[in-house]
């Protein structure tokens, strides 16, 4: 798998990165199949391992999925308790990762669908992003403000492909969709993200 | 699928994917040679390099510890004994004796077998499904195709339960009551009916069964219905997942049976659009 780096443009994200966000079926370094295979019978220095190699990544996915820190370590932190809870269904040779992102998609999924936030982050966020998404600051306030108005499943394929360098066979494994669904879904989402960021994009 | 930077090659949609999953050897020579294709993803490089200014959220510092803190601690070998070993087999002691023997001989469990043939000519339907619903809650879902049209529910609590029949093609019927009893094995004949020859389903409808934990159900069964008629059936893979395709545009009705929870329906609308219409399920759990 492509392992989240594209060829020459690896995901600095701010340059503040100073590991890629994406999981390769290894996983990060010191996750490999004999950490899974130990993390399935409970091993809690494993589960350790795979909680601190992971924990980053999937809060990342949490917080730009739901634009607020504070829910997405929540939401993260009940990711990994099922993890541990529901360690005996990691396959060791399929890896974590599209697990762990499967669980946190679904949470932040019906964390928005049962708050009702979608519509209000929308509403609240979208005339900044047409009004002014001038440089610096503002720019960062209109790309959070666009990606808080597309639909939940455009939103997490945006996020997956762009921010963790998925390709679109992993992200439909992930969302729970076809490879197909899943271009159509990011060709959706970048046309609606070019046209919101229009004027930053200029 | 429209794009503000595409001019008239047919290959830029292609292109621009192939690209994104990191296979840009294949292409590389046609790029190289077409306007179109080459402005195409320099905007898409535009956008994706707009999109990573944004910060990087940062997690809170102690947020690891706190979930190692948050999950039981293992417990040492004597209380280990102690909590797993002695307690439960004194709770088991006290449990049987204070219930008694009339008690556990109300547990006995019942089971349910039939087969599913076709009207009027009484062929074995090997392709249909039935489901064991108690009250809304699916007991179980079996196929016809393993045993000549066959099918087998065991291990039910004793009580009333509906039975469904599934056959693409078919009306979507009323459940038929079949009453479960101690240590008996009700049988339970069902009967389809001659399907009309049916229009080749091409609509995508899409999507996945998780419970309200946010984890996938592997093996729920669900049911397309269009205009009273079951238009589609599939089950979901390890990952929750489905697919299932109608026959026509207009209005659908699409059913969960996931087994342990409540059965579960939405309503669309499907049109003629490429993308797969996307239904999810969060059936609670019983």
């Amino acid at each position: 798998m492509a392992s989240g780096v594209r060829e020459g443009s690896a995901p600095t994200c701010g340059g503040q990165e100073s590991m890629p966000e994406a999981a390769s079926p290894e996983g990060p370094a010191g996750v490999d199949t004999a950490v899974l295979g130990r993390l399935r019978e409970g091993d809690r220095s494993a589960f350790e391992t795979v909680l601190r190699a992971y924990h980053p990544v999937i809060f990342r996915f949490a917080a730009r999925m739901l634009g607020d820190p504070d829910t997405a370590a929540d939401i993260t932190q009940q990711t990994f308790v099922r993890l541990h809870r529901f360690r005996r269904r990691i396959d060791p040779r399929r890896g974590v990762s599209s697990w762990l992102f499967t669980v946190a998609q679904n949470l932040c999924t019906g964390h928005l669908r049962r708050r009702g936030v979608e519509a209000r982050v929308v509403r609240r966020l979208k005339p900044s992003v047409v009004r002014d998404p001038a440089e610096g600051v503002a720019t960062g306030e209109a790309v959070r403000g666009a990606l808080a108005s597309l639909p939940l499943d455009q939103r997490a394929v945006t996020i997956l492909r762009e921010y963790h360098g998925f390709t679109h066979e992993e992200i439909a494994r992930i969302v729970g969709c076809s490879p197909g669904a899943a271009r159509v879904k990011a060709h959706r989402a970048r046309e609606r993200l070019k046209e919101l960021l229009r004027d930053a994009l200029e | 699928m429209p794009s503000n930077e595409r001019g008239s090659c047919a290959l830029t949609d292609d292109v621009l994917d192939a690209w994104l999953d990191g296979r840009t050897a294949r292409h590389a020579a046609h790029v190289a040679a077409c306007g179109d294709c080459t402005a195409a993803l320099s905007g898409y490089e535009r956008l994706s390099t707009l999109l990573r200014t944004v910060p990087v959220p940062q997690p809170p510092p102690d947020a690891c510890t706190a979930i190692l803190a948050a999950l039981k601690p293992p417990l040492p070998a004597h209380a280990w004994v102690a909590t797993r070993v002695l307690a439960p087999a004194m709770a088991l002691c006290i449990l049987a004796v204070a219930f008694g023997s009339w008690r556990i001989a109300s547990q006995a469990r019942g089971a349910v077998v039939g087969g599913v043939h076709r009207r009027p000519d009484r062929q074995p339907v090997r392709d249909a499904w039935v489901v064991l619903l108690r009250g809304d809650e699916v007991a179980g879902v079996a196929s016809t195709a393993a045993s000549r049209g066959g099918f087998r529910f065991d291990g039910l609590r004793p009580g009333a339960y509906d039975a469904l029949l599934i056959g693409v093609g078919s009306p979507f019927a009323a459940p038929v009551p079949v009453s479960v009893q101690p240590d008996r094995t009700a049988r339970l004949p069902l009967f389809l009916d001659p399907v009309p020859v049916a229009s080749p389903a091409h609509l995508p409808v899409g999507g996945c069964v998780a419970d309200r934990d946010g984890l996938p159900v592997a093996g729920a069964l669900v049911v397309l219905v269009q205009a009273g008629r079951v238009a589609g059936v599939a089950t979901t893979n390890s990952q929750g997942r489905y697919a299932i395709a109608a026959p026509a545009a207009g209005a659908v009705t699409v059913w969960s049976y996931a087994p342990g929870c409540e059965r579960t329906h939405l309503d669309a609308a499907v049109s003629g659009s490429v993308a797969p219409v996307q239904l999810d399920f969060r059936p609670p759990r019983r």
